[in-house]
Order: C-alpha cells, then structure tokens, then sequence
C-alpha cells in the first residue's frame, strides 16, 4: 500500500549510514538485521531519498526534491519513491513519524 | 532511477568490484587493531612473547580515550570490515565501551578471542548489538591437549562455556586453530566440535618465531626485556610446526579446500609477475594497528611501524604505510615469477619474521606450497579441461 504524500519517515538509530569508496552502505547494528547478511547500498538517487529522511520531511516535500536533483518525471519520481520506502520499511530500515 | 536499494552482503561480485575499488583509490577498508597483547593463556608458540614483559607494558596501552578518537579517524578515513584482536581484547574493562563505540560507527566488526573471556557483561552488549562475528581460537578438542598448549589449567573449560555461551545467545562464531605438533592428532575431534555447534572451522599451520615489538625489547635488542623462552626463540619454531609434508596433506584431505585451492591456483597463475615486495592488500586497503599505537601493514608485519599516536591514523597511512608499497623485490627474488603465489602462505612479512628480509622466501612455506601443488594436479586438470 503506498504511503500518503504527507508521511514522513526517519531513519532509525539501529541503521548507519557508511560513505565509502563513492557508495552509500546502509548498515544495521541491532535487531534481526545486525548479521553480516544483512548490508544495503543505495544507487545515487536512492542515497538522495535516503538524505531526506530526517523525520521532518513529508514525502511530497522528498518527491519535489527528487525531480528538482534528477532528471525524472513527478509521477515517474513518486513511484520509484514509494517502491524504495516500500522496500525500506520491509527490511525494517526506516520509521514513520507521522 | 531504477532499483533504488540493494541487499549486497551476499552479493560476491558487488564485493569483488567495491573492495578492488577501495585497493586502487588506496582506501583502508579493512582493519584490525590489538586492544593489547595481554592474554590470559599462555600459549606455547605465541609470537607475542613472554606475558611477564608484556604486562610491564599495560601502562603504555592506547587509552580509552584514545582508542575512541582512533575509531572516528578510522570510520572516517573508510574502514568497513574491522577487527578488535590481542592478546585477548577482552582483558580490558573496557572492551564493552570500545566495542560499542565501533559498532555505533557503523563498523562491520569481528571479534578474536580465546572464548574465556565472554562475561555477563560482554554477552549484554553483543545481545544488544551483536558482532558480525567472533572467531575463537582453540587448542585442541581435549583438556589435556588444549592445556598443554595454553599451559594454564581450567582454560578448556572456561572456553567451551564461552562457546557455549555464544550459541545460547545466538551469536554467530567460527572456530580455528593453529595446527601444531602438540594438538595435529585432535584435527578431526576440533572439526566435530565445530560440527556440534554449527559453525565453520579453519586452521592455519604458519608458526613464527617470537615478532620483535615495542612491549618486548624488539626482541633482538641488547636492551631487550624479554627472555627468550620456549616458543620465543626461533630455533623452537621447527619443534612446534607440522613437517611440510604433513602441512600440505592436512590442506589436502579437505576435498572443498581442495575445489578452493584448484580454482584459486587457475584463476590465479597467469596473473603478472611483479617484482613488488608487497602483493597483498597489506598497506593497500588493509592495516593493523598494535596497542600502542603502531600502525602497521600486517599483524605480523612489525619491521614497518609508525606511531600515530599524536599524528594520527591518515599520517601513517599516507606515509610510511604507502611507501611500503613502493618497496620492489631485489631482483633475481625466488618468489616474483612464482605462479603458486595465491598458494602460498609466506608474504614479505612472514619471510622478515623467518629471515629478516622481506625478499628471501621462507623455505617451509616454499616446500609446503609445492607439495600442497603436487596435490592438486588432479583437481587443476579437471578444470582446465573443463574451463569453457
């Protein structure tokens, strides 16, 4: 089910977010997910949706961010955003403030 | 924008790709550091040496303090994977605070120890942010044969609590030994001990004399606190080791290590030969950094070490350690046209502790690879016939 457009997440303080060698690795360090089987990147615009996430922004604010920062279309721009914050809420990697 | 998010801990190509990335941009991904070389065993063929001179040292350790401010360094400078070794890193109060300090970094860390040392307190703290891993070094599958190496009573006991202890809590562990004389008749026995907790098991059968460091007098130095004892002198090191005929059989009656060596040694073979001293990772994404704030290229590479204690992690890093892989074999050097390198478990740092020179190849090692590469003829050919 997608998320409304004035939802807005955060990202949890079991997740760390690693730069390294120009990728951006999203390591969790307690729960289910604190195994070596369990480390995530994100490609460019996915590191960009993941930088927004600061328990302020709602995801209609992200998405006017997204297109404004990426060459993408508002709708093309809403649907990649809800696939990833889909994925990111199943692996138990973000969570909603409101 | 495509697939946004992706699960890359079992994904070895993003690995293979990300790490290669790291070694040519010089990032240090990977490292490890001694909390301190204080141990509570004390292991016959250590290469730490004599526990006595070492805890004379305790005041010279890295401080807590420290150590917190190394960790930022590290995280910030790169470092993914990293290790906290000794000694046993556990005989610091502080272990559970530096160990959470590492893992709130986001540092991917291990844990070495001998298993004794897994208390209450140190459980709390993996239970509530749990090691990528723990490897627990043991000495044999029996009391008498465990103690005899470690020479200190009740520490088979107290390790098989800890391994105990790690399963009941989950965590996940691999168990390894150095294969000596002392313990080779209990291979199979550490094997089904590993078995009985389903988790791997490794062993190496590299011995090396007593490695010159700061807390023993370099070892050679006149002044030298340490003495020369049993396992320290590098006359002992040939009665501790297995023969190079009995190191390569052990490698060889694993039927996966076998797949594993056949493969490495074809993928490997044409590789370029290279007069560079260094042809690991060592000082290229890897390090280590000893208790005292020696940064060096290797756990055993003590010959090369800096101090950045006041000048921190990046100077020794962008100094002495990137020199280090400048450092051209002399020529006419045995191993630069070896094709059996990915085999072989001599390095520039292994041959210094052997011989004092990085260049000059262990003869033990040498021998042990060739006989080890004899064995493997059949698998070699199996695969070159089978290569597409």
């Amino acid at each position: 089910m997608n998320a409304a457009p004035d939802t807005i997440f955060r990202i949890p303080a079991s997740v760390v977010t690693r730069e390294i060698v120009g990728e951006t690795l999203l390591v969790p360090i307690s729960g289910d997910l604190a195994d070596m089987d369990h480390i995530f990147a994100l490609n460019p615009s996915g590191a960009f949706i993941w930088s927004q996430l600061d328990g302020e922004k709602s995801l209609e604010h992200i998405r006017d961010a997204l297109c404004r920062n990426f060459t993408v279309e508002r709708t093309q721009a809403w649907q990649d955003l809800q696939d990833l914050l889909a994925q990111l809420q199943a692996a138990g990697l973000v969570e909603t403030v409101s | 924008m495509g697939n946004c998010i992706h699960q890359v801990a079992s994904d070895e190509a993003y690995f293979d790709d990300f790490t290669r990335r790291a070694a040519a941009a010089r990032v240090p991904l990977d490292g490890s550091l001694e909390l301190t070389h204080r141990c509570n065993l004390r292991c016959v063929h250590c290469y730490l040496g004599d526990q006595k001179a070492i805890r004379r040292h305790r005041k010279d350790e890295l401080t807590t303090t420290e150590i917190k401010r190394l960790l930022d360094e590290l995280a910030a400078a790169g470092t993914l994977n990293f290790t906290f070794t000794g000694g046993d890193p556990m005989l610091r109060k502080d272990f559970p605070e530096l160990y959470e300090y590492a893992v709130r970094k986001g540092l991917l860390v291990t844990v070495f120890c001998d298993g004794a040392l897994i208390t209450p307190k140190v459980m709390a703290v993996f239970d509530r942010l749990p090691p990528r891993k723990v490897e627990v070094s043991i000495y044999g599958a029996s009391e008498q044969t465990y103690e005899h190496i470690t020479q200190v009573k009740g520490s088979f006991k107290r390790c098989i609590q800890g391994l105990e202890n790690l399963k009941a809590h989950g965590h996940r562990f691999t168990l390894k030994t150095v294969l000596m004389q002392g313990n080779r008749h209990e291979l199979p026995q550490m094997r089904a001990l590993a078995k009985h907790y389903g988790v791997p098991f490794y062993f190496d059968t590299a011995i090396f004399a007593c490695l010159p460091h700061t807390d023993n007098g370099s070892r050679a130095a006149p002044q030298g606190d340490i003495p020369v004892t049993l396992g320290n002198a590098g006359q002992a090191v040939t009665q501790f080791r297995l023969s190079p005929a009995e190191a390569a059989r052990r490698h060889l009656e694993d039927p996966q290590r076998v797949e594993e060596m056949a493969d490495l040694y074809v993928r490997t073979r044409n590789a370029t030969a290279s007069d560079d001293l260094y042809k690991c990772s060592a000082a290229k994404s890897t390090y280590h950094i000893d208790p005292y704030g020696n940064l060096q290229a290797c756990t055993i590479s003590t010959n090369t070490r800096y101090n950045i204690r006041e000048a921190g992690f990046l100077s020794g890093w962008n100094g002495p350690l990137a020199q280090l892989r400048t450092l051209k074999a002399r020529p006419g050097s045995s191993c630069s046209n070896c094709d059996k390198q990915a085999l072989c478990a001599g390095c520039p740092a292994f041959f210094f502790a052997e011989n004092n020179a990085g260049d000059i190849k262990s003869d033990y090692t040498c021998e042990t690879t060739h006989l080890i590469f004899d064995g493997l003829q059949e698998a070699i050919k199996n695969r070159l016939e089978n290569a597409p």
